[in-house]
């Protein structure tokens, strides 16, 4: 029993790979012809992101009554949604940005995947609050600082106008991030490339990177600042969602750990949502030897952890909300785990909470098999958490006359699944024209690649 | 055709890490200023071996970070309270706590599209066209190769002399780097 | 493996005497202050103060250990035995806590906590629904409860560490280090799990329901910033008095392990700013009486100052001091930041505690403030001194002590 297979970390890949190998079989999804399987994929999914654009057309043209919105619940789908899909995001920034602070060399493996899908998920997200505006065309004058007719500007005293600026903000800086560490693999797929127009629009792309060490060295010191202040931003931005809820003084909203507690669901969600995905890419495109059975344990792990991280707050804020002592903040949690909307709460509750214990046990763990459907169930179980914050605190609100009950119309269905068809259209895109793994970092992490004596600082 | 070919450097490739390590420390000893290294990921430890002077990138970022804090409290300030005062919520006109968020968002904003113009000018990408575009020398550092290009422009260059430094430093592949030059037209 | 200078240990008894020193001048000030009757109630407060204050420290080295096993840390194993010389006092803190149970329990003429007056609890609406949580013998056993299982964590973490040490010049015992190590690292993840409920509670318990009314759900999560601040400015004090004195190895010290340590200290700085501000704001924007006037008291009159100095303290000037790269991996300047994080960490608990002395209580600094916190932070201190002197400085049996030393970011 050796001290280095024990206790250190696994190799990052499962058998040694040459520099070469690397650039072929990360580019190959690029360079062949799609699969037939990929054709199939991508017609059932833009088949959804076409439901999308049908619920728009219904919502642009009938206005927001067509959605299930009603008195007291008038923040429905779009919301949960939205809050929905920014937590998607989260995991990218978290893998791309923290995890390359905190030097975890497996993260290679996963990043441009995961900040790809935060690209997306917030390309998904924003659509929501944009057509829940009513008419958003008009919505550069609601949401941003611009001099208008009346002389008055937005109010920056709104949590909404906060979001406003956090995840444009988001959006933007995970995109530059993102692009940044693309140019030095479009260099190389430019080098690659064998049609004129391919090395061309790649040639465009990768902005006439050389590979010049004078340009390496601005670019991993602006890679680092870009994850140091990354990091403090994806934490800030589902801080700031969590804020258009708590600064209310509605029970079951107005609770002060939302903020944290957010952000570890955010990464909860979003670590769910990789997986599941990642799990399929590397099947599909036979990368097993570089996203490895020890890559889904790692990812495992984040996700247990996030999910104790939210049970504690679920936990918090029950004890708390009796602890209070206050009728409403007692009667709004006692409603959620009794009342008309139980089955959302207990969804939510078991998916979140219950069923990730599994992974606890190292064999889970380690099989996708096995992983798959907890998996599955966080995906649901987040969503459901995001239903049960926005619908059950809203549909009993302080005046009993009001309660309602929320109930999602088809358009409201037609939106949700279109949202998925967005991005997974959007996902299933980016695996045939972008190196899925980034493949300077792939390089730079393979053993023997740096020079003897050197060291990473 | 009355296309012609002018030296406009010189290039030495290397299989290994350590050898284009080696190369860097010989070349900048032989007090080259005009040369580059040429890798398909960032080699550690070439910073020193080429005797790079460290990134100003940080510094500027933080400035303009400095930048966006002070342009978000003013622009919040001025057009909340000053502007078009408006009250809300009973809070007082100055309520710096509903500020911090957009404050926050905008000094990272600042930071982040510095951080990027920093990385198009010190990286001097947006240049399309260069004599290494066009010879088949990319090929080979985008992929699995290490490359030391000495600058025909510098002081001490002469054919000789560097295919020699290139000779001393035990690379076995070397090449001169042409541009092709176009009487009639110029550049292409 | 051979580790000559693990054998470490420390023969200086400058520390020693100091410790004393602080404890003796700690227990005159505190004799002067009960020597009157009118002082007991402060003398109370600022007991739990320092109570709070020591107990800090030692659950954060603990917190610390068990992180650094369940992320399977390399560039902390050189640093975990200091964790651990504070860790292993939990029996210690239990002592210091019975004064508190003493003074919830014992004193009639006015409260520690407020909860204890039966009679107004009864009579208040809100506060009767509070009774089966916040009574005596309650509290007590949850108290204990607590206790109990930091104890037994920290014996197991301590006592295996510890032992590992016997390998040292002996190769038979590498592979039971590693399995040992091992099991340190699977019941570091549980124990963090029951560390997070029972930390939270505790600052529920002994510190939010100074104001019985009050509440608020980040509280646990606030308390714990400051218990991992707390942690890691103990362990980088340490750490540079034994490098002043030259019996830390160098090796240990290089510029990438101090990195990792001033990193830490940097960020957890923010992470407090991030979460008191975020309690802070909701509160205020929210507005609600019960929840603001928590607040309200802190921000008028001379409370104010405190609270201004509090973020400064805490957030702004760690922050500029450590901003730099260079700046974090500077023993000197994670000594220093760590000495404004301690100060900040007493500020804050000050900040927390003393308004409950009654709403005449103005912020001051005299003997009664001041007294408990020197004689309990000398006890801890001489403590700390006895277990150094008995055991190894450096985990020297730990099996991944070799990565240590050459570890690199």
């Amino acid at each position: 029993m050796s001290v280095d297979t024990i206790l250190r970390p696994a190799p990052l890949t499962t058998r040694e790979v040459s520099f070469q190998e690397l650039d072929n079989d990360i580019n190959r999804p690029l360079e062949s012809f799609p699969t037939f399987r990929w054709w199939i994929a991508i017609s059932i999914t833009s088949g959804m992101a076409t439901l999308f654009l049908v619920g728009i057309y219904y919502t642009v043209f009938y206005g927001i009554g067509t959605w299930g919105n009603n008195n007291p619940v008038g923040w429905g789908f779009a919301i949960v949604n939205f809050v929905f899909w920014i937590g998607i995001g989260h995991a990218g920034t978290l893998i791309s940005a923290i995890l390359f602070l905190l030097r975890q060399a497996w993260r290679t493996a996963i990043a441009r995947f995961a900040e790809a899908m935060t690209i997306f998920a917030v390309i998904c997200a924003l659509q929501f609050p944009l057509f829940h505006t009513g008419r958003p065309w008009l919505a550069a004058f609601w949401l941003l600082p611009l001099p208008n007719h009346n002389d008055i500007w937005v109010n920056f005293r709104s949590p909404l106008l906060w979001d406003v600026f956090a995840v444009s903000t988001y959006g933007l800086v995970s995109f530059m991030f993102w692009y940044t560490g693309l140019v030095p693999d479009f260099a190389t797929i430019r080098d690659r490339a064998k049609h004129p127009i391919r090395k061309m629009a790649y040639g465009i792309l990768s902005l006439g990177w050389t590979g010049s060490h004078r340009a390496w060295q601005h670019y991993e010191k602006a890679y680092l600042l870009f994850a140091g202040f990354a990091t403090p931003l994806v934490l800030s931005v589902h801080s700031v969602v969590s804020f258009d809820f708590a600064v209310s003084v509605i029970p079951g909203w107005h609770t002060t750990i939302f903020p944290p507690y957010f952000v570890a669901g955010a990464i909860f969600s979003g670590f769910g949502m990789v997986a599941t995905l990642i799990i399929i890419m590397r099947k599909m495109f036979k990368l097993e030897y570089l996203v490895t059975d020890d890559h889904l344990e790692l990812m495992n792990k984040v996700i247990i952890t996030t999910s104790m991280m939210v049970g504690f707050a679920y936990i918090t804020e029950l004890f708390i909300a009796w602890y209070s002592g206050v009728a409403y903040e007692r009667y709004a949690f006692m409603n959620r785990a009794v009342g008309p909307y139980a089955w959302a709460y207990w969804t939510m509750f078991s998916c979140n909470v219950i069923f990730p214990q599994l992974l606890w046990f190292k064999k889970i763990r380690r099989s996708a098999l096995l992983m798959y459907p907890i998996i599955i169930l966080i995906n649901v179980g987040m969503w459901f958490e995001r239903f049960v914050i926005v619908v059950s605190s809203l549909h009993r609100d302080y005046l009993p006359s009001s309660w309602d009950y929320f109930t999602p119309t088809i358009i409201d269905w037609f939106l949700f699944i279109g949202s998925f068809g967005i991005f997974l259209t959007l996902m299933l895109l980016f695996c045939r024209f972008l190196p899925t793994i980034s493949i300077a970092e792939a390089k730079a992490f393979s053993p023997g690649a740096q020079p003897s004596g050197a060291h990473h600082e | 055709m009355s296309n012609e070919k002018k030296l406009v450097g010189m290039v030495g490739l290397y299989d290994t890490p350590d050898e284009l390590a080696g190369a860097a420390v010989k070349v900048r000893d032989a007090k080259y200023q005009k040369w580059d290294c040429h890798t398909p990921y960032p080699l550690h430890g070439l910073d020193d071996a080429m005797g790079l002077k460290p990134s100003p990138i940080p510094y500027i970022t933080l400035s303009a970070g400095f930048v966006g804090i002070s342009a978000a409290l003013l622009l919040q300030g001025w057009m909340s309270a000053v502007d078009y005062p408006v009250r809300i919520g009973g809070k007082p006109m100055w309520s710096w706590p509903a500020f911090v968020p957009i404050t926050f968002e905008l000094f990272v904003l600042f930071s982040c599209v510095t951080i990027m113009g920093c990385v198009v000018l010190f990286c001097k990408l947006g240049k399309w066209h260069s004599p290494l575009h066009d010879s088949d020398i990319m090929k080979e550092v985008t992929s699995t190769r290490f490359a030391v290009v000495l600058d025909s422009e510098d002081s001490n260059f002469t054919e000789e002399k560097a295919q020699k430094l290139l000779e001393e430093t035990g690379c076995k592949d070397i090449r001169p780097l042409h541009q092709i030059v176009d009487v009639e037209g110029g550049l292409i | 493996m051979k580790n000559t200078e693990s054998t470490l240990q420390i023969e200086a008894k400058p520390l020693k005497t100091a410790a004393i020193i602080l404890a003796l001048l700690g227990a005159v000030l505190s004799g002067i202050v009960l020597s009157d009757k009118a002082n007991y109630s402060v003398f109370s407060f600022s007991y739990l103060l320092a109570f709070i204050f020591v107990w800090t420290a030692v659950i954060g080295c603990l917190f610390f250990v068990a992180l650094h096993h369940v992320t399977g840390a390399v560039w902390s194993v050189a640093y975990r035995r200091i964790a651990e010389s504070f860790a292993s006092n939990v029996g210690i803190i239990f002592i210091l806590f019975l004064p508190v149970a003493y003074f919830t329990y014992a004193y009639k003429d006015f409260h520690l906590y407020s909860w204890m007056d039966h009679h107004h609890m009864e009579e208040h609406p809100v506060l009767a629904g509070k009774l089966p949580y916040l009574n005596f013998n309650f509290f007590a056993i949850r108290a204990f409860a607590f206790f109990a299982i930091w104890f037994l964590f920290s014996r197991f973490f301590v006592k295996s560490s510890v032992q590992q040490d016997a390998s040292i010049g002996n190769s038979d015992l590498q592979a039971k280090n590693v399995r040992t190590t091992k099991k340190m690292r699977d019941l570091s993840g549980p124990f963090i799990i029951l560390f997070a409920y029972t930390t939270s509670f505790a600052g529920i318990d002994w510190i939010m329901s100074l104001d019985p009314l009050w509440f608020s759900t980040m509280y646990g999560v606030y308390i714990f910033s400051g218990v991992v601040l707390t942690a890691l400015s103990v362990i980088s004090l340490t750490l540079f008095s034994l490098e002043k004195k030259g019996l830390f190895p160098k090796e240990y010290l290089k510029k990438d392990h101090l990195y990792s340590l001033g990193a830490l200290l940097f960020a957890f700085s923010c992470f407090w700013a991030y979460i008191a501000f975020s309690q802070f704001m909701l509160i205020w924007y929210a507005n609600i009486p019960e929840e603001t006037e928590w607040f309200y008291h802190r921000m008028h009159g001379s409370w104010l100052t405190v609270t201004i100095a509090l973020a400064l303290i805490r957030f702004v000037i760690p922050f500029f001091m450590m901003l730099s790269r260079h700046a974090k991996m500077n023993i000197k300047m994670i000594a220093a930041v760590s000495v404004v994080q301690l100060v900040g960490q007493w500020i804050d608990l000050y900040w927390l505690i003393m308004p409950h002395v009654n709403k005449e209580y103005q912020p001051s600094l005299g003997i009664a403030e001041v007294g408990p916190t020197l004689l309990l932070t000398g006890l801890l201190l001489f403590f700390v001194h006895r277990f150094m002197s008995k055991n190894s400085l450096i985990a020297g049996g730990d099996p991944v002590l070799d990565r240590c030393k050459s570890f690199h970011l």
